[in-house]
C-alpha cells in the first residue's frame, strides 16, 4: 500500500511538472528571442523584415524550387528559416526538387500559373503565395536573379554571383503578397500611343497580359485638365506618342516627378513630343534621327538588334538579358544622348545618378532622312545609345523625394509584333526598376571556401585526427585497465 | 552541499575510470575525426561558406551518432549501483535524493563535455589552415558547443532516468537508445516532412536535429535553449522521484 502511494505520488509529481513545462514552453514560443552569434550574421533579418513578418495575419505558403545542388540551395533554406520562425503559425515552408518531384512541380505550375510564353518553368524560382484556396492567382514569383547580384569577371562567360540578395526579394514579395493588389502602371492614352486594347501587330495587349503574370496591372490613362496622374500610379508609360503633349500634361507629368514619380518614355524618331525641354532638365538629349547599325542587323537596316554585349553588365535591368544570353528588337529607334554640363546646374536638378542602358557597335550612323537608310558622308558615325536610365531627388541628393526615369528610343519593341527574345523582359524589368522603391535591404557576399590540401597534409591529419586523438584514450583507459588488475 | 562535492568526485572518478567509457571515447573520437576529415575534403572542393559552419557540427554523421553514443554513458549510471548492492546503502543514509540524482547527471556532462573537446581543436586547427579567411568563426563553433551540450544534458538526462528504472544495464542502454533514437529521427520527420502544420511545428520545437542546424551556424534562440533546460530538468525531476519511489 505503502508502495503503490509512493509511487501515485512520484507520477502526480511528474505530471504537474510536466504541465510546468509545456506552460513555459508555450509561453516562449510567443516571445522568442533569436539571436546570431556568428560575426558574419549571414541570415539575421533586418528590421524593416521582421516588422513585416512580425505583423503577418495570413497564412502564407513558400514553395522553394530549387535543386539541392544549387549553390543557393542552403542560403535560401537557412534565410527563409528566419523568417517562418518569427512566424511559425503564419508561414509554412515547402522544398520541391524541380527535377525529381516532377509531378509535384506540374501541379504546381498550374496551380501558381508558374509557365513563360513557351510553357517551361524557368527554375529555381521561389514562389510566395496566400495560403487560400480562392486565391491561388495571387502569387508572387521570386526568381534567381532577384535574389542575386551578378557581377561579370574577367575571362568568365557567365556572370557570377556576387552576392545574396534574397532577403530583399523575398520581403519584397512577401509586402506585396501582404498588401493584395498588383501595382498600377499607367498607359498614357490620347496622343496615338500603343493601345493595351489593341490585338493587332501594332498594338500592345500581350504586354499587357504578360505585365499581369508578373503581377504589374497596366491600365490606360487619359489627361484631362484638371486633374491629376492617380495617385495609386507606380509608374507611367508613354509609349510612342504620336502627337505631342500639351502643355498642361507635360506639366502634370512634371508635378508627379517632383512627388516621386517614376516615368518610362519609349520615343520614335520624327514624333514631337512636347518633352524636350523636361527631357533637357534631366539630362537627356533626344535627335530626330534613326540609328542604322549594319553590324548587328546587316538584312534589314530598318531594324537593330541588340544583343547582351552590346547593353550594361551592372544595370539590373539589363543583367536578365546577360544572363539568358537574349537579344533585343527595334525598330527605327533614335539616338539618346546624355547633357554634358560643368556648371552647377547639375546639383539644381538633383540628379542623382545617370547611366547607359543599350549601345550599338562602331559601324553604326544616324540618318536624319527615313526614306534612305543607306550610309552617307553626311551621317552622324560611330556608337549610338538607345536607352538611358536617370535617377533623380532622393536622400542626400536635395529635398526631392526620388524618382526615376527610363527612356528608350523606340516604342515598337513592345508591339504584339515584336514581342519576342529579350523584348518583353526588358520591358518588365525597366518597369521592376521603376517601381523598387519600398524596400532595399543589404545584400550580403557570398563566399566561399576554398581548402588546397595536399595528399601529405591529408595523410598527417588523419593520422593526427582520426588515429591519433582516439589512440590516447585507448592507451590512457588500457592504463587504467592494467591499474585496476594490480 | 559536501556531501554533493563528495558524490560528485566520486562519480567522476567511477565514470572515468570504467573501461567502458575509454571503449565509447575511442570510437566516439574516430568518429568525430572522420568528421573532420570529410568536412576539410568538402572544403577542398570548394563549399558555401554557410554550409561549411554547418558541418562543423551538424551533419547527420553526429547527429546520430549522440543517441548511440549517450545511453553507453548512462546506462550504467545507478543501474550499476543497484547491481553492486550500493545503491541500497546509499539510500539509507541521510543523502539528500536530489543530490545524489544530480551528481550522477554532472558526472555524466563533463564526461560529454570531455567527449566534445577534440571538435573545438578541429576547430582551431581548421582556422589555421591557409586559404579560409574567418572559418570557423568563434560565435558559431560557442553556438555550436553551447547546442551540443544542450542537446546532450537532455539526451544524458533521459538517459539517466531509464538507469533509474531498472537494475539491468543493458535493459538501461537499449530503451534509452530506443527512446532517443526513435524520437529523434521521427520528430525530424514531423519537423520536415508532416503536411500537418501543427505536427510541423510541434517537430521543430522538439527536433534536436534541426536545433543543431540552427545552432552550428551560430544562431542562438530562446525557444530552444528553454526547451532543452526545462524539460532537462523535468526528466531530472522525475528520475528523482522514481527513485524516492522505489526508495520509500
Amino acid at each position: 500500500m505503502k508502495k503503490t502511494k509512493a509511487h501515485l505520488n512520484a507520477l502526480i509529481a511528474s505530471l504537474l511538472a510536466m504541465v510546468v513545462i509545456l506552460e513555459i514552453g508555450y509561453i516562449s514560443l510567443n516571445h522568442p528571442l533569436r539571436t546570431d552569434w556568428s560575426k558574419r550574421r549571414l541570415y539575421e533579418l533586418a528590421p524593416r523584415t521582421k516588422e513585416i513578418v512580425s505583423t503577418l495575419n495570413q497564412d502564407i505558403k513558400i514553395t522553394v524550387l530549387f535543386q539541392e545542388q544549387h549553390p543557393l540551395y542552403y542560403d535560401v533554406e537557412n534565410l527563409l528559416e528566419e523568417y517562418r520562425s518569427l512566424s511559425p503559425r503564419h508561414i509554412e515552408v515547402t522544398k520541391i526538387d524541380p527535377i525529381r518531384d516532377a509531378g509535384a512541380m506540374e501541379q504546381l505550375k498550374l496551380k501558381y500559373d508558374l509557365a513563360n510564353e513557351n510553357g517551361a518553368v524557368e527554375t529555381p524560382l521561389v514562389v510566395f503565395a496566400l495560403d487560400d484556396e480562392r486565391e491561388s492567382n495571387n502569387r508572387r514569383i521570386v526568381r534567381l536573379i532577384d535574389m542575386v547580384e551578378l557581377e561579370m569577371e574577367e575571362g568568365r562567360k557567365q556572370p557570377v554571383m556576387k552576392a545574396f540578395k534574397g532577403e530583399e526579394a523575398f520581403t519584397r514579395a512577401l509586402y506585396g503578397l501582404i498588401h493584395g493588389e498588383n501595382p498600377k502602371v499607367y498607359f498614357l492614352a490620347g496622343h496615338g500611343e500603343l493601345s493595351l486594347s489593341d490585338t493587332s501587330e501594332i498594338g500592345a495587349s500581350k504586354i499587357r497580359t504578360m505585365a499581369a503574370r508578373n503581377n504589374l496591372d497596366l491600365f490606360e490613362l487619359y489627361l484631362e485638365p484638371n486633374s491629376e496622374i492617380p495617385k495609386n500610379a507606380a509608374a507611367l508609360v508613354v509609349a510612342g506618342p504620336l502627337k505631342a503633349l500639351a502643355p498642361y500634361e507635360v506639366d502634370l507629368i512634371e508635378r508627379y516627378l517632383e512627388r516621386g514619380g517614376r516615368l518610362m518614355l519609349l520615343l520614335d524618331p520624327f514624333y514631337s513630343t512636347g518633352l524636350n525641354s523636361m527631357l533637357e532638365r534631366w539630362k537627356i538629349l533626344i535627335r530626330d534621327d534613326i540609328v542604322v547599325d549594319p553590324a548587328s542587323n546587316p538584312k534589314r537596316l530598318d531594324c537593330v538588334i541588340t544583343q547582351p554585349d552590346f547593353s550594361n553588365p551592372k544595370h539590373s535591368i539589363t543583367q536578365t538579358l546577360h544572363t539568358k544570353g537574349q537579344n533585343l528588337l527595334f525598330y527605327m529607334p533614335r539616338s539618346i544622348q546624355f547633357k554634358v554640363t560643368d556648371d552647377s546646374s547639375v546639383n539644381l536638378q538633383q540628379i542623382k545618378h545617370i547611366d547607359w542602358l543599350l549601345v550599338t557597335s562602331e559601324q553604326s550612323y544616324c540618318k536624319t532622312d527615313p526614306s534612305d537608310l543607306a550610309r552617307t558622308g553626311d551621317d552622324v558615325q560611330g556608337m549610338q545609345c538607345l536607352g538611358a536610365v536617370v535617377t533623380r531627388g532622393g536622400s542626400g541628393v536635395g529635398y526631392l523625394s526620388e524618382s526615376k526615369m527610363v527612356v528608350i528610343g523606340d516604342s515598337s519593341f513592345i508591339g504584339n509584333n515584336l514581342l519576342s527574345g529579350g523584348n518583353p523582359d526588358f520591358f518588365l524589368e525597366s518597369l521592376n526598376w521603376l517601381i523598387d522603391r519600398e524596400i532595399t535591404l543589404a545584400s550580403k557576399p557570398l563566399e566561399e571556401i576554398h581548402l588546397a590540401l595536399s595528399s601529405k597534409q591529408i595523410s598527417k591529419l588523419f593520422w593526427f585526427n582520426v588515429v591519433g586523438i582516439p589512440c590516447v584514450a585507448a592507451v590512457v583507459g588500457l592504463f587504467i585497465w592494467y591499474r585496476r588488475r594490480k | 552541499m559536501n556531501e554533493f562535492v563528495a558524490l560528485f568526485k566520486k562519480e567522476l572518478k567511477s565514470c572515468f575510470l570504467s573501461p567502458i567509457a575509454f571503449i565509447v571515447m575511442f570510437f566516439f573520437w574516430v568518429l568525430t575525426g572522420g568528421n573532420f576529415l570529410w568536412l576539410l575534403m568538402q572544403l577542398s572542393s570548394g563549399e558555401p561558406l554557410t554550409v561549411a559552419t554547418q558541418m562543423m557540427f551538424g551533419g547527420p554523421f553526429l547527429t546520430f551518432a549522440l543517441p548511440l553514443v549517450v545511453p553507453l554513458i548512462t546506462m550504467r549510471l545507478v543501474s550499476e549501483e543497484r547491481k553492486l548492492g550500493t545503491y541500497e546503502a546509499l539510500l539509507t543514509t541521510s543523502l539528500r535524493i536530489s543530490h545524489f540524482v544530480f551528481a550522477k547527471f554532472l558526472g555524466a556532462l563533463v564526461f560529454y563535455i570531455v567527449l566534445w573537446l577534440p571538435v573545438l581543436a578541429y576547430a582551431f586547427m581548421a582556422s589555421r589552415l591557409p586559404g579560409v579567411s574567418d572559418f570557423p568563426e568563434v560565435g558559431a563553433v560557442a553556438a555550436g558547443y553551447l547546442g551540443v551540450v544542450l542537446v546532450g544534458s537532455l539526451y544524458i538526462s533521459i538517459g539517466l532516468l531509464m538507469s533509474c528504472l531498472t537494475s539491468n544495464q543493458i535493459v538501461a542502454a537499449i530503451s534509452s537508445l530506443a527512446l532517443l533514437f526513435g524520437a529523434s529521427f521521427s520528430l525530424m520527420m514531423l519537423a520536415y516532412n508532416a503536411q500537418n502544420p501543427a505536427l510541423r511545428i510541434i517537430g521543430q520545437y522538439y527536433s534536436s536535429f534541426k536545433h543543431m542546424m540552427d545552432f552550428s551556424r551560430g544562431v542562438v534562440d530562446s525557444r530552444m535553449v528553454l526547451m532543452y533546460l526545462c524539460n532537462s530538468a523535468w526528466v531530472l525531476f522525475v528520475s528523482i522521484k522514481v527513485v524516492e519511489a522505489k526508495r520509500g
